[in-house]
Parts: C-alpha cells; sequence; structure tokens
C-alpha cells in the first residue's frame, strides 16, 4: 500500500517546519533586545538583515548546535559499547560492541537491497558503517568553530565598545566567556540524555518508539515499542 | 532516542547549513572596516592639530559631543582644542568588529563606532590601563 509522503516523512518534515519557526523566532527576538540594549547604550540600531548576519545572532545559534550535535555524536558513539539494563535506549547487555558481519549485513552478508557501501568492503564500507557519527562530529566541530570565531567578534566588540583592547582568537578559546558559554549549554545536553535514558526505564509512552511497551517490565532491555 | 541511519543524501541540509553558518561567522569577524576606521582617525587628529577643530567635531558619536558640550560655556570645537590631545598623524594598527573599532596612532589610541554607515570617534587621547578600560582625555558620557 503506496502512503502520502507528507505521512511516511512527518517526523522530518515537523521537526524542521519547527527548527525554522524557532530559528525565525530567535532572530526577530533576537533583533529586539539587541536594538533595545543599543539604545539603552546610545548607539544606534540595527536592520534585521545586519542583526542575522552579525557575531552576536551567529555565536547564539553556533553555541546551541555544538551542543546538539556533541550530544548526539556521544550518544550515537557511546551506546555502541555502554548499556543501560532495563533502558529502551540501549541494546541488550550481551549485544555490546560493533556486532558480527553478518549481525550488520556487511559484506557478503549484504542483502540486494543494501546500500552500495555496505556490500563493497574496505575503508568504504568503514566510512558509510560510521557515516552518522562522522557527520555529526564534523557538524560539532565545525559549530564549535563557529562559535570560537563569532563569539571573540561579539566579544572583542563589546570590549572596544566599552573602552577596552579586544584580545585575540586564542585568548578568546581560552576565556572565561567561551568556557561559561560552552560548558552552559554542554550541561543541559547531558541532563537531558542521563534522565531519558532512566527515566525510559521505569516511565513509559504508549505507542512511542522512545519508550518500551507499557506493560513490559523495567529490567526488559532493548526492547522498543 | 533510538536513531535511524539515514543515507548522505538525506544529511546534505546539515552540511550545507553548517557551511552557511561558516561563511557568516567568516564574514562577521574582524572586518575591511578597519581601513575607515583608521582613516577618520587619522583626520580627526589632523583637523584638531590643523586649527579646525570644529570641523574635527563633525566626526565625534553624538554623545561624545553632547558630554564636550555640557557644563562651561563654550562650542565643541573650542573645548576640542582645550583639550590635551597627543599630536599623532600616522595609523598604525586598527581592529574593526561589528560596529567598533580601535585604531592605533603612532602617539594616539582611538576608540570608534559605526553610526548611520559612518566612523565616529567615541574616545581619543587614551592610555592604557592593562585589562581595565583606557583612560581617555576624550570620551562619551
Amino acid at each position: 500500500m503506496k502512503h502520502n509522503p507528507l505521512l511516511t516523512n512527518g517526523l522530518s518534515i515537523t521537526f524542521a517546519a519547527l527548527f525554522f519557526g524557532s530559528l525565525a523566532g530567535q532572530a526577530f527576538s533576537g533583533l529586539a533586545y539587541f536594538n533595545e540594549q543599543q539604545t539603552a547604550e546610545n548607539l544606534e540600531g540595527i536592520s534585521f538583515w545586519q542583526y542575522v548576519t552579525s557575531s552576536s545572532f551567529v555565536v547564539d545559534v553556533a553555541e546551541n548546535w555544538q551542543s546538539e550535535y556533541l550530544q548526539f555524536l556521544l550518544f550515537i558513539v557511546l551506546t555502541v559499547w555502554l548499556v543501560q539494563k532495563g533502558s529502551p535506549e540501549s541494546k541488550a547487555i550481551e549485544d555490546r560492541g560493533h556486532g558480527s558481519e553478518e549481525d550488520q549485513l556487511i559484506g557478503k552478508f549484504a542483502k540486494p537491497e543494501s546500500p552500495k557501501w555496505a556490500k563493497t568492503g574496505g575503508v568504504k564500507t568503514w566510512i558509510f558503517a560510521n557515516s552518522l557519527g562522522l557527520v555529526m562530529a564534523t557538524v560539532f566541530i565545525l559549530s564549535w568553530l563557529v562559535q570560537s570565531v563569532a563569539g571573540f567578534s561579539a566579544f572583542a566588540e563589546d570590549q572596544i565598545s566599552n573602552l577596552q583592547d579586544p584580545g585575540t582568537w586564542s585568548e578568546y578559546v581560552a576565556s572565561a566567556e567561551f568556557w561559561n558559554r560552552t560548558l552552559q549549554n554542554w550541561q543541559s545536553e547531558f541532563l537531558a540524555v542521563w534522565s531519558m535514558v532512566i527515566l525510559s526505564v521505569y516511565l513509559r509512552q504508549r505507542g512511542s518508539p522512545e519508550s518500551k511497551p507499557v506493560g513490559e517490565a523495567h529490567d526488559a532491555t532493548g526492547v522498543s515499542n | 532516542m533510538r536513531f535511524r541511519m539515514t543515507g548522505p543524501a538525506q544529511l546534505m541540509p546539515v552540511a550545507a547549513l553548517a557551511s552557511m553558518v561558516l561563511a557568516v561567522a567568516g564574514c562577521s569577524g574582524s572586518n575591511p572596516g578597519a581601513d575607515a576606521a583608521a582613516q577618520v582617525a587619522v583626520e580627526f587628529h589632523e583637523m584638531v592639530s590643523s586649527g579646525d577643530p570644529s570641523a574635527g567635531c563633525e566626526l565625534l558619536a553624538p554623545a561624545v559631543v553632547e558630554k564636550l558640550e555640557n557644563g562651561s560655556a563654550g562650542t565643541c570645537g573650542e573645548k576640542l582644542s582645550a583639550l590635551d590631545l597627543p599630536p599623532a598623524t600616522r595609523a598604525n594598527e586598527s581592529k574593526a568588529f561589528g560596529s567598533s573599532a580601535q585604531v592605533f596612532l603612532d602617539e594616539d589610541t582611538v576608540f570608534l563606532t559605526k553610526t548611520g554607515g559612518h566612523w565616529k570617534i567615541t574616545a581619543a587621547g587614551c592610555t592604557s590601563r592593562g585589562e581595565r578600560p583606557y583612560d581617555c582625555e576624550l570620551e562619551g558620557g
């Protein structure tokens, strides 16, 4: 039976809409806040386009992106080896590790419909077998780099307007400002994953693939809807 | 969060957005405005030292003019020439970030802000005090 693509892609469409809506909301509310501060300091306000290309906006976006991608990267990679008894976020205790080629449908165990790079073997298969983590790691590193560059620019602008030296990028990445921005995001991401892993042992969300079936035992591991 | 493997094509938007943000960040760093700011700082000193301080007032940010004109009687130009600004003639280094710039002249350090597309001076006659804000002969409120 053929389904409507809007139905079969509902999750990605909904989150894309939520993302763009939130980003637009952040841009407009951020501009209003920025211009309020400019007025308070007897400085000229800026336009929407000037704001969304400013270091202040870019650093606010990038510092959240890097922490989200770090969270997903660690979660994706660490759950290869680390398990949590009773959590639907975990594999079964005895399934720890990469899994055999047969389990993973790699090389001669690939099915006719398997992706091409799962069949070829060698470097291509290694890359494909780790592509999710590699892309998450790349976006994390790029976002963190962007945070450092835009953050330095915003910090330097503030320093100069306060009649202080702006310093350098390398001084900024060793500064309290940079690490405060970074760690305040990291702690919330790690808390969210930690609570998700533990709460899903004892709590249920009927019908959600992030939860075990309602009647499943608390200690059942690697089971989800 | 149980993640399902997605194909490289579905990850393209993520990579594209990341590169876009990287490009934007690159543009928002130290920018070509540094040269324009240095030119304004040099012009300002030329005007003040050549006996045309009222023209120098045109290059000051509104808050600086306001502070200068407050208090005792006298025009902005008269008060500007009464200040003991060092006689700088050449810019050695200039740094601009967003709407703020700092210019190191041969005999002075000047701070500027971008207002209405033009660099205006927010402080001049400044000497460094290390981590603390510069001590400036001329500055806004």
